[in-house]
Formats: structure tokens, C-alpha cells, sequence
């Protein structure tokens, strides 16, 4: 560290906001993304704005850190926080997963606060979209997961290598990649959670004048289709959550694919959609089974419902450089230009009438990319889609 | 009879919130996004709108308040929402919205804040201009 910590906090994310500019003030209602950001068994930064400026630190952290409970945030606490990777004192992960909007994840990383300590961490910073709760409104953030490395007075000469990683680092990815969910998933689970209250109230009205009316029945139904929507969409966030469970191991893909393939049979006589297998002779490679399985088990069922009745899938795998591609293909409508590049968003469903959560394709996109690869889309109106998975032979730079 | 547009893409809600209104002595039209709010707004000429601010398809939750303002002089707008009620108020801060409802709400909240919001003088100073 060269620089004087007056300049660092002056360009830093984390720096001091002005004063008088954040609407909030200690005594607000407390939002649900600082109630899950206080709940983080890590330490965690919430950043929001386009500049960073409104941030918030939570419990964890401000024990690692050596803070009070007022040292909070900006607004609670005169103090300033600086974030950079191990391998660059110039580098400010936090604004670059701001600006670009893509993850860094499990990074050697040094935070510094107001009085100068370093605290030596390992890292992982994901984007946001949506609200924080840090009064920025509907726009982008990031959230930093971080837990503290040995030897807490210095940098590290050299990054440490970034396989095996330990579990505390895969844990720490996880809870960053369920971070930058939480927004998209509170709009999410309170849309039916309204439905359910003004359904339920409209039953309770008919049941106060002893009237069991076709009104009634219509409006349990609707709660019970509701309450179903709810578990689905807790049920993705646990699948997320419970992805450390197989570590990163060698792995048949074909495996994985006959049993997502078989996870979905009976999904596909409901809908009578027809899948067919192209397994072609591929190695085995590094993959998390639990997560992979999960990824192809969702593009299946995107694919059947969003390709209506009777739709044919195919599932396909082959061997292209130094990658896997998993493929799955459906002669279904297609997909609207416009709404192929939101499709991975995490509130985006581009499925008739929105049946879906609008979570499966983002979480794809981030077991997809946990493995050091990537996910993309091909599709003509009419004629049907093609998702493709390319996982690294070899486990990519990026892969936990 | 006072009249109310209710923009919703919540297929579940969209008729029990509707029904209530109804019950509760107002014309009610109800759209399923953007694009059939506006049409909707041409015929109906609406008192108040109840509008989702996260809607589907293309037109958003403020491209139909901003427009309606400007189109119905004097409307009472209450904007609805499942994310947190002060982030909705940040991002429609440029607009004359006069209640807030948040997700989950009870019908009598829903019917309070339209009530509230006809009782509400316009504001013409901002909603004869509105910016983004």
C-alpha cells in the first residue's frame, strides 16, 4: 500500500457519501436485503448505484473488521472501506463488478478501513439487479461475500493457487451467487403472496355470509396454484444453496444427462412432449454433479414448457476443443429476439403467461459459469430454440 | 361512479383485486399490461389508475403513468409493487403518483390508498411536465 488513504477512500466505491444525500437514516424500517445481509454467515458489502456510493456492511464483517455496531455503513459511521485484489493494489473489484456486471468469484482479496489495518480475505463479489433496500431504487449493485485468510497484516507475495479450493471458498461463491438473487427472488415470492392474501380475503367475505359459492372454490384453487409457485421458487434457492455438497469431481457427462433426462420423464408424459438422446463418446471432466444435473433438469423443463403441448426435445452432447457442449433443442415457437437477450436475467420469463419463476435460466447461466464456462442461446421464431453448455475439459480459470 | 384502470399482469390477483373494487362502488377496467392499459385508458377515461410497476411485455409501469398523466389531466395514480415500497418511490419520483401499495397487501389497504389518492388535490405543476 503506497497511496495515502485519504486519496484511496476519495476513489473508492466505498468511500464516505456526502452528507445529507442518503434519504435514509438509522431509524428507517429495516429492508429484508439488510435483514438476508446481516443473516450471512460471512462477511458481506451490499453496494448499489451506478458510483457504489451506497453501501452497507454487515455483522460478520464488522467483526472481522474490527468495527463497532454503528460502523455500518456510510450513513451511521464516518469511516471509509477499500476492497482490491491480492494480485493488483490498483484493482477495485467492487466497481468492476459494478461497471461490467459479471462475478469475481473466490479471489485473494485486502480490505482496509478508516484506521489503516488490512485484513487479508478471501472473496467473491457478485452483481445485483433490482433493488439493494439502500434507497437507490430498481437499478444495479453488487454484493462482496468475504471471509478472512491467514496472516492478516500483509498482502500475500503471489496469489493463492486456485485449485482444490477449500470449502469455505466454494461456500463463499455460493452465498455471493445467492446474493445477487435475492432481489429478483423478493419480487418473485411477493407477487403470489399477494394473490394469496386478496384471494383469501375474498373467501373469508363469501364464508362470513355462510355462502359456499363457486367464487369460493375458484379463489382455494387459485391459493393452492399460488402456494405452489412459492415452494418452487424456495425450492430453486435451496437447490442453489445446496450445490457445495458434491465438490468438483471427475465425472461422466453422459451420466449426468440420462439422469436429468430421467428426472424428467414423467414432466415430459404430462406435457406430451417426447425427448431424444444424442450422446456422443466424450471424457470425463471436472463437473459438480448436483449443480450440473440441476442446470440440464432445468433447460429441459424450459424447453417443454415453454414448447407447448407435444413439443420434441433433444438432449445432445459432444466433444469440441477443449469443451463439453451439452445441448438441448426443442421444436418449439422460438424465442423473440428481444427477449433473447433478457432471458438470463434473473426476474426475466419470457414463458407464456410468466408460468415459470423467471429464476431457472439465470441459474443455469451461474452453475454453468461456477464450472469456468458459459451458456448460450440459438433460436429462430417458429422453428424452435437450442441452449448450449460449454464446459471447460479441463476446468476452466473460473471454475470452483 | 368513480372509474378505475387496474394494470396488472398478476393473472391471480388481477380479479379478486378487481371484484373488491367493484363491491366497493367502482367501475373497474382491468388490463393484463402496458399496451391494453393504454387502449383501455382511451375509451374508459379512468379517475384512477392501480397500476403494477414491474409489468410484462413492452411497455412499463412508468411508460403507462407517464402517458396517462399527460393524457387525463387530474388522475389519481397508485402504483403497486413486490419490490420494497421505497424503491418504487425512488424510480417514480418524476412522476405525480399520489399512493403507494406494496406487495402483499390487504384488499382494505388497496382500497384505502385509491381512496386517499382520489381525495388528493393534483399537483399541476408535476404532472403537467413530467421528466425522465
Amino acid at each position: 500500500m503506497s497511496e495515502p488513504i485519504e486519496r484511496l477512500v476519495s476513489t473508492s466505491p466505498l468511500a464516505p457519501e456526502p452528507r445529507g444525500s442518503n434519504p435514509r437514516s438509522p431509524t428507517d424500517g429495516t429492508s429484508l436485503p439488510e435483514v438476508l445481509l446481516e443473516m450471512i454467515p460471512a462477511g458481506a458489502v451490499l453496494c448499489a448505484g451506478p458510483d457504489g456510493r451506497r453501501w452497507q456492511l454487515n455483522a460478520r464483517g464488522r467483526e472481522l473488521l474490527g468495527l463497532g455496531p454503528e460502523e455500518r455503513s456510510p450513513a451511521t459511521a464516518p469511516f471509509s472501506l477499500r476492497m482490491w485484489l491480492a494480485e493488483d493494489e490498483d484493482s477495485d473489484p467492487l466497481r468492476t463488478v459494478l461497471t461490467s456486471g459479471r462475478p469475481v468469484l473466490g479471489k485473494s482479496t485486502c480490505m482496509q478501513h478508516s484506521d489503516g489495518s488490512v485484513l487479508r480475505t478471501l472473496a467473491s463479489v457478485a452483481p445485483l439487479q433490482g433493488t439493494t433496500g439502500l434507497g437507490d431504487g430498481f437499478g444495479r449493485g453488487a454484493i462482496a461475500v468475504f471471509e478472512q485468510l491467514p496472516s492478516a497484516d500483509r498482502p500475500p507475495p503471489s496469489p493463492p493457487p486456485e485449485h482444490p479450493k477449500s470449502k469455505s471458498a466454494e461456500h463463499t461463491d455460493q452465498l455471493a451467487a445467492v446474493g445477487a438473487l435475492t432481489a429478483g427472488i423478493i419480487h418473485e415470492i411477493n407477487n403470489p403472496l399477494n394473490s394469496i392474501m386478496v384471494n383469501a380475503e375474498l373467501g373469508l367475505l363469501d364464508l362470513e355470509k355462510q355462502r359456499v359459492t363457486p367464487r369460493l372454490r375458484r379463489v382455494l384453487r387459485t391459493i393452492v396454484q399460488d402456494v405452489k409457485r412459492c415452494g418452487s421458487i424456495t425450492h430453486s434457492i435451496l437447490e442453489l444453496a445446496r450445490s457445495d455438497r458434491g465438490a468438483m469431481q471427475s465425472h461422466d457427462p453422459n451420466e449426468i444427462v440420462r439422469a436429468a433426462a430421467e428426472l424428467v420423464r414423467s414432466y415430459c408424459q404430462m406435457h406430451d412432449a417426447t425427448l431424444e438422446m444424442a450422446l456422443a463418446e466424450v471424457p470425463r471432466i471436472p463437473l459438480n454433479r448436483t449443480t450440473m444435473e440441476h442446470a440440464i433438469v432445468n433447460l429441459l423443463r424450459n424447453a417443454i414448457e415453454s414448447g407447448g403441448r407435444g413439443v420434441r426435445l433433444r438432449v445432445g452432447t459432444r466433444l469440441a476443443a477443449d469443451e463439453v457442449l451439452v445441448t438441448v433443442s426443442d421444436d418449439g415457437p422460438g424465442i423473440e429476439g428481444a427477449d433473447l437477450e433478457r432471458i438470463f436475467q434473473p426476474l426475466y420469463s419470457a414463458a407464456p403467461g410468466r408460468r415459470g419463476t423467471g429464476l431457472g435460466l439465470s441459474l443455469v447461466q451461474r452453475i454453468v459459469e461456477a464450472h469456468g464456462g458459459s451458456i448460450d442461446v440459438a433460436s429462430i421464431r417458429g422453428a424452435g430454440s437450442t441452449f448450449c453448455l460449454r464446459i471447460p475439459r479441463h476446468g476452466g480459470d473460473r471454475a470452483r | 361512479m368513480r372509474r378505475v384502470l387496474l394494470v396488472e399482469d398478476e393473472a391471480n390477483s388481477i380479479h379478486a383485486i378487481a371484484e373488491y373494487l367493484e363491491a366497493c362502488g367502482f367501475g373497474v377496467r382491468v388490463a393484463r399490461d402496458g399496451a391494453e392499459a393504454m387502449r383501455a385508458a382511451e375509451e374508459f377515461a379512468p379517475d384512477a389508475l392501480l397500476c403494477d410497476w414491474l409489468l410484462g411485455g413492452s411497455v412499463d409501469g412508468h411508460t403507462v403513468v407517464r402517458e396517462l398523466v399527460c393524457r387525463i389531466p387530474g388522475l389519481a395514480v397508485v402504483l403497486i409493487s413486490g419490490l420494497p415500497a421505497g424503491a418504487v418511490r425512488a424510480d417514480s419520483r418524476d412522476l405525480p403518483v399520489r399512493a403507494f401499495v406494496a406487495k402483499p397487501s390487504t384488499l382494505a389497504e388497496i382500497g384505502r390508498a385509491l381512496e386517499a389518492a382520489l381525495a388528493t388535490p393534483a399537483s399541476p405543476s408535476r404532472s403537467a411536465h413530467p421528466q425522465r
